[in-house]
């Protein structure tokens, strides 16, 4: 046998099953007597420990076997899960996690000293509510399994399925070439259907590589628990938009900014639920989550329900560490105010005088997302609300775009800004041709290279809606029109960011790069 | 310690980068140019879900004369998570050269001079050149 291969399956399906965990004991921790929600626990673990087993794991397999047994009585209703019963489960998950990475070994004292408390734990009885409970056996629901709806796959493994799909696209170039007589008008439209099927095959590959931003919102599903906990406080994390694709990659390097936003949003902005209930509020706080595309942008909001920043001790800053006068503050606008949180010193500030408020380490924040091309603004309302409102421009993701040809460059926008599209014959009138604005100028193209043949009108960037009106939005001359397609869009990077006119990098179905333009600053460029 | 670096021709230019950056040699990838970028940055290719900055060394490095082809031979390099592309118009074959040794500034093969340039020399040279709406 390859051990291993069986390892890396054991670890992988463990990782799988421990993440699992998470949000199950959440649900349990608020719904304890819920026997069907035991029984998924009680299950998960119990694969963990049949794995381990088989391979003699014996640090895991033991540690399962006693949590399994608690899971048992909770499920059966033998015995109802106290507070910290929970919490001790949630600690033993924690425990498997580190075990499962060092192949059941203890990796240092501290570990094994750490493990071996918390099986003499489990040894013991639950800590609470151990009085017999009757089964009801009417209770007991049985389900039909459910059929696999979802497989994991190695983001390595979509990556290499991208690039054989690419090379075998690119063999379309290696075809020799054949004369008439060779390549009968089948043959030719076999490889055009062969070829259309191989690039269809390609975008739908690459769009592996996005998921929905819900998925990430469970990342900080246990840090928000164990943050509150810490605090003494209750709070969770309700999504809006969860089902926005989103490139992994962004996500990936979203998710220290946002841990930073979390521990903020739990230390300084959500209260103590006594203070919640005295306002009138749930006692549990509540940080929101929504995600928006727009445009050829990614919005990201997120806000807590909590005390708002404390105006104040942002004056107090620019007074005594910005060395600015009683007047030279009272002039600064909310705006303003609100946003000296992202400078350097003011966390180093809020630690030492322990004010109440937030911004501690939110200029590290600003910085990650700017290096992602991103920006950041913030909001607030006194014991209402802090909201953080994030844009980026597109990663990875999958849109319907407008392409066409200016000079020698294939460009696009998206197909939502488009109002509409007339041919140059059409709109020839000498007024109208007056009106259009010199793309060709402005990206340096020679005017006798190329004759338009189409005019773009584009919606207005304050109204989305359409309007009759001619001057509702930019015109400009493109010389053809290639059409309207879905598009991946990859960010652009370090080098084509300095020509500031660009809101990504799209990709055709045929694998061909088209530049997408962001409107937005194209117009603020030929303006200024 | 000895490194093997990948001699090509540019331009009339001959260049050698170490091996370890190279990522692949490809040819009939299709450069697509990019508007108000500078002359030496010819273009972006895209290959197995990554893009590449096409650098054209033979107009960056003083040689006027250099052509923009839209079919050419490509070295796509990886050096610190950028992907780095040198248009290249022929291969001339593998040369290993002293790491600490005087060759590592250039050397001599069959009586040419080549120049030995770094990933990192490549970028600083694109990222020096002049971006966006009135710089081109």
């Amino acid at each position: 046998m390859d051990l291993d291969k069986y390892k890396n399956i054991f670890a992988q399906e463990s990782k799988k099953y421990l993440e699992d965990l998470g949000p199950l004991l959440i649900s349990v921790e608020k719904d304890r007597p819920n026997r069907q929600l035991w029984e998924q626990i009680h299950g998960k673990i119990h694969s963990i420990k049949g794995m381990a087993r088989a391979l003699s794991m014996e640090n895991i397999s033991s540690l399962c076997h006693l949590m399994e047994d608690w899971c048992k009585q909770f499920q059966q209703g033998a015995c109802k899960a106290g507070k910290d019963d929970v919490q001790s489960l949630f600690e033993g998950v924690d425990v498997l996690a580190v075990l499962v990475g060092s192949w059941g070994v203890d990796a240092s004292p501290e570990q094994k000293k750490q493990r071996e408390g918390l099986m003499a734990r489990f040894e013991k009885e639950p800590s609470q509510d151990c009085a017999e409970v009757a089964i009801e056996p009417e209770n007991i629901s049985v389900h039909s399994p459910k059929g696999i709806e979802h497989v994991r796959v190695e983001y390595s493994v979509i990556e290499e399925l991208l690039g054989h799909s690419q090379e075998i696209i690119l063999l379309e170039k290696s075809l020799p070439s054949l004369s008439e007589n060779q390549l009968s008008s089948g043959l030719k439209s076999w490889i055009d259907h062969c070829n259309s099927m191989l690039k269809g095959l390609y975008l739908r590959l690459a769009m592996l590589r996005l998921a929905p931003v819900g998925d990430f919102a469970k990342l900080f599903d246990k840090t928000i628990r164990d943050l509150a906990r810490k605090h003494g406080k209750e709070a969770k994390m309700v999504v809006a938009g969860g089902e926005l694709l989103v490139d992994i990659a962004l996500m990936n390097r979203l998710k220290e900014p946002f841990m930073h936003l979390m521990r903020n949003f739990i230390a300084h902005g959500i209260e103590e639920p006594e203070e919640r209930s005295k306002a009138g509020k749930n006692k549990e706080g509540k940080i929101l989550l929504e995600a928006e595309r727009r445009d050829n942008k990614l919005l990201l909001k997120i806000e807590d329900d909590g005390r708002g920043i404390d105006q104040s001790a942002v004056r107090r800053f620019f007074k005594e560490k910005k060395s600015m006068k009683d007047g030279e503050i009272s002039r600064l606008s909310e705006k303003e105010l609100l946003k000296a949180i992202f400078l350097p010193g003011f966390s180093t500030a809020q630690e030492a005088t322990t004010l109440a408020g937030r911004g501690i380490g939110m200029d590290v924040v600003v910085r990650a997302i700017e290096n992602l091309g991103g920006s950041i603004e913030v909001f607030s309302a006194p014991s209402k609300y802090t909201r953080f409102v994030m844009q980026f421009p597109l990663f990875l993701s999958v849109i319907d775009a407008f392409i066409f040809t200016v000079g020698p460059y294939t460009l696009s926008i998206p197909t939502t800004r488009i109002q509409a599209i007339e041919s140059v014959v059409s709109a020839a009138s000498k007024e109208k041709r007056a009106s259009l604005v010199g793309l060709k100028n402005f990206l340096c193209i020679e005017q006798t290279a190329h004759r338009p043949s189409h005019i773009i009108r584009l919606k207005s960037p304050d109204d989305e809606t359409v309007s009759n009106s001619d001057s509702a939005g930019m015109r400009f001359e493109v010389d053809s029109i290639i059409g309207n397609t879905p598009l991946m869009a990859m960010p652009v990077g370090e080098l084509l960011a300095k020509a500031k006119i660009f809101a990504g990098v799209g990709m055709m179905e045929n694998g061909e790069i088209s530049m997408l333009l962001d409107m937005e600053k194209l117009q603020a460029e030929m303006e200024s | 310690m000895r490194m093997e670096t990948l001699v090509f021709k540019r331009s009339g230019l001959c260049l050698g980068i170490e091996i370890e950056y190279i990522r692949q040699v490809v040819r009939d990838v299709t450069v697509a140019p990019v508007p108000l970028t500078p002359p030496g940055y010819a273009g972006l290719i895209y290959y197995r879900g990554e893009l590449f900055d096409v650098a054209d060394l033979g107009i960056i490095m003083g040689k006027q004369h250099a052509i923009k082809s839209e079919r050419t031979l490509n070295i796509l390099l990886k050096w610190k998570q950028k992907g780095i592309a040198l248009a290249a118009d022929e291969i001339l074959g593998l040369r290993s050269v002293e790491e600490d040794g005087s060759e590592l500034e250039g050397f001599t093969l069959e009586g040419i001079q080549i120049k030995i340039i770094t990933p990192e020399s490549v970028w600083k040279m694109l990222s020096e050149l002049p971006y966006g709406p009135r710089q081109i």
